[in-house]
């Protein structure tokens, strides 16, 4: 009898210590949703936080600014409805010291304010608006420590801006002298859904900013105080949609060209050259909705630098492609996606090495909702 | 005189020589101090899932609609079956140490709802694995000893027709096969209707090994030459059911069922009958087995 006492308790001390080692898988796909059916959510930029999880930034479809953050599985941890005073809020996130911030425009005037949100406090505040700076287009790193401002000013156009490190507007420059430009634009945006961006490479020594011109939908490149020293002007009412640079001044560029949409991996960057779309000499993407975002994304797995290339498909998929940054040729191809239709929002890197696509999904036909979903490293090497 | 001395002790001593070489023979015997029983058993489980890491597709996006969203685990339509064969050495009056080899169906179901003020969908997920159990366990059966030499009669020591027992084991489970079937189905206001119904083999999504521990108890019954058992065990497992790097591995289910598996263990209640056959036998031509 004592050896049977023995034996129950040694298997029972044995087996508990396994209970709690389960381990959480790092692959997650989520979808927010909300019961309510006449709620829509428009995902627009996310940023990976310190603690593993991720901060989504999306506009619902009565414009208000909404915050979601999940956790590191991509568990709904909290969110929040920014005030109605405040609308249309543009990616890109960007982090400063413990906060994370992004621009939106006031509901009276459109003047462009940097929204400060507080993931240890879980709050939204608009910490600072730049006065005379309307309709904010695009805001993102120049680098590390400063960030650049695309906004629309009524009267003479795009208006390209330096910010500091303490959100300070260091200096502020415009290109063109247009009247009505807000009308313009309105109007170009009726049957186009082009992408603003701004960015900078060589250190910050060479900056870039897309958005409407004289010419067209156009990407200017400007020296580090915001003169205009080259250009890529619209071929035939295409634009450009995304870029990646690298820092021996290359570049991969998506396209829309005389009606086709165009990826070129390996590019030449001329930044002192005025050139028309159609000369980048980009391979076709015949798939593609050309009128939804297609983004590109460096990145590196087991030690080779590769770019990656994610576009919404015609049928309602995300395709990714991935191409050696070194040669430039086609490695792999993968399809997120089934019956519900996905629109692709951001891709990101994270800090394990794989990789987090946000996009917008319709459910059950009629919800729009925020899709995030995880590939881990292991995955992406797997598709090499 | 002397010679009838000697004579009557000699007698006696061949007699005593005799008698205890018979009785010897028998007791000091070691084929007849173990027994092998090998049996059939069958019967029904009942099974209590347990989370331990949550996972789904669909979230919620604000915290008081978190519940809304969760798998709801249901304990009706949990009962399946078990049957198999066992395999037993009694080395001891009171111990048993054996083993099985039973196929085990574990059936479970959840409810996934997609709630909506207009439409709501729900997803009924109805489980059904079965899994090749082999434990090994101790079996403490609770009966006096008994003197095991028969005495000079000749007559056999005396164990008890109805003898209740108490065990418990390691036991593993091999997957042989698991399959799921969705049901969807839409509910407007007073009207619910039914969506699409798929079935999806699942085994690249499980482990193909668990193991767990297992308590019970029951009787043996005799039979005349064999034995009846009943038994009731409690089996906790101690690993998880599902592979952790295959959960979104079905694209079927992920896309068209917002499903994939929860970290769980399963505990399960299980009431079997067996019939034990002895395998050695004092006598093979009159069948009489040896009892300890």
């Amino acid at each position: 009898m004592r050896f049977f006492v023995i034996f129950i308790l040694v298997v029972f001390t044995s087996c508990q210590k396994d209970t709690e080692a389960f381990l959480p898988t790092e692959k997650f796909n989520s979808i927010f949703d909300n019961p309510s059916e006449a709620v829509a959510y428009n995902p627009l930029d996310l940023i990976q936080t310190q603690d593993g999880g991720y901060l989504i930034l999306a506009s619902s479809n009565s414009q208000q600014i909404f915050v979601l953050k999940a956790s590191s599985r991509g568990e709904f941890l909290w969110s929040k409805t920014m005030s109605s005073a405040y609308i249309q809020p543009i990616g890109n996130w960007i982090r400063n010291q413990e906060n994370y911030y992004f621009v939106a425009q006031t509901i009276s005037d459109r003047t462009a304010v940097l929204v400060e949100v507080d993931d240890l406090e879980q709050t939204l505040k608009p910490i600072r608006e730049y006065t005379g700076y309307r309709r904010p287009l695009a805001f993102d790193y120049l680098n590390p420590n400063s960030y650049l401002l695309l906004t629309n000013n009524d009267t003479i156009g795009a208006v390209l801006s330096k910010i500091q490190e303490g959100f300070a507007m260091e200096w502020a420059r415009a290109f063109d002298k247009i009247t009505d430009t807000n009308a313009k634009l309105d109007n170009y945006l009726i049957s186009n859904t082009p992408q603003f961006f701004v960015g900078a490479y060589n250190n910050g020594a060479t900056l870039y900013f897309n958005t409407l011109r004289p010419e067209g939908f156009t990407f200017t490149f400007t020296d580090d105080q915001g003169i205009e020293t080259g250009r890529i002007a619209p071929a035939n009412q295409g634009s450009i949609n995304s870029i990646a640079t690298t820092s021996n001044g290359q570049g991969a560029f998506n396209y829309v060209a005389n009606g086709q949409s165009l990826f070129s991996p390996q590019l030449t960057l001329r930044n002192n050259d005025s050139i028309f779309s159609s000369e980048l000499n980009g391979e076709l993407q015949p798939d593609r909705m050309s009128n939804k975002p297609a983004l590109v994304l460096p990145i590196e797995l087991s030690t080779t630098p590769y770019t990656l290339n994610a576009y919404t498909t015609v049928d309602g998929r995300i395709k990714l492609s991935l191409y050696s940054a070194n040669s430039g040729e086609l490695s792999a191809i993968e399809y997120i996606g089934d019956n519900d239709p996905l629109e692709l929002a951001a891709i990101k890197a994270t800090e394990d090495q794989g990789i987090v696509i946000l996009s917008k999904t319709t459910i059950a036909g009629v919800r729009q909702r925020i899709n995030l979903l995880k590939i881990p490293k292991e995955e992406l090497v797997n598709l090499l | 005189m002397f010679r009838l001395i000697v004579c009557l002790f000699l007698l006696n001593f061949s007699v005593g020589v005799k008698a205890q070489s018979t009785f010897d023979k028998l007791n000091k015997n070691p084929f007849k101090q173990t027994q092998w029983y090998v049996g059939l058993r069958g019967g029904a489980n009942y099974t209590i899932v347990t989370p331990i890491n949550r996972f789904g597709i669909i979230k919620p996006t604000d915290n008081a609609d978190q519940e809304l969203y969760e798998k709801k685990y249901q304990t009706v339509e949990n009962i399946g079956a078990i049957y198999g064969l066992t395999a037993m050495f009694q080395f001891e009056q009171k111990f048993v140490v054996g083993t099985n080899f039973s196929v085990g169906q574990i059936r479970f179901s959840y409810d996934q709802e997609l709630p909506g003020e207009a439409n709501s969908i729900t997803f009924s997920h109805q489980q059904n694995f079965q899994y090749l159990d082999v434990p090994i366990f101790f079996r403490y059966m609770i009966r006096p000893t008994i003197n095991r030499f028969w005495n000079r009669s000749s007559r056999k020591p005396e164990v008890p027709g109805i003898i209740p027992f108490v065990q418990a084991g390691i036991n593993f489970s091999v997957l042989l096969d698991a399959e799921k079937t969705v049901t969807q189905s839409i509910r407007q206001g007073e009207i619910e209707a039914e969506g699409f119904s798929f079935t999806e083999n699942v085994n690249e999504l499980l482990n193909p090994v668990t193991a767990g521990i297992f308590v019970g108890g029951g009787f043996r019954f005799r039979l005349g030459n064999v034995y009846l058992t009943t038994e009731a065990n409690f089996r906790q497992g101690f690993s998880n059911v599902t592979d952790t790097d295959r959960r979104f591995a079905n694209k079927n289910l992920v896309n068209n069922a917002y499903d994939v598996f929860d970290d769980k263990s399963f505990q399960t209640f299980e009431f079997v009958v067996g019939i034990l056959v002895p395998i050695k036998y004092l006598s093979r031509r009159e069948f009489i087995p040896v009892e300890i």
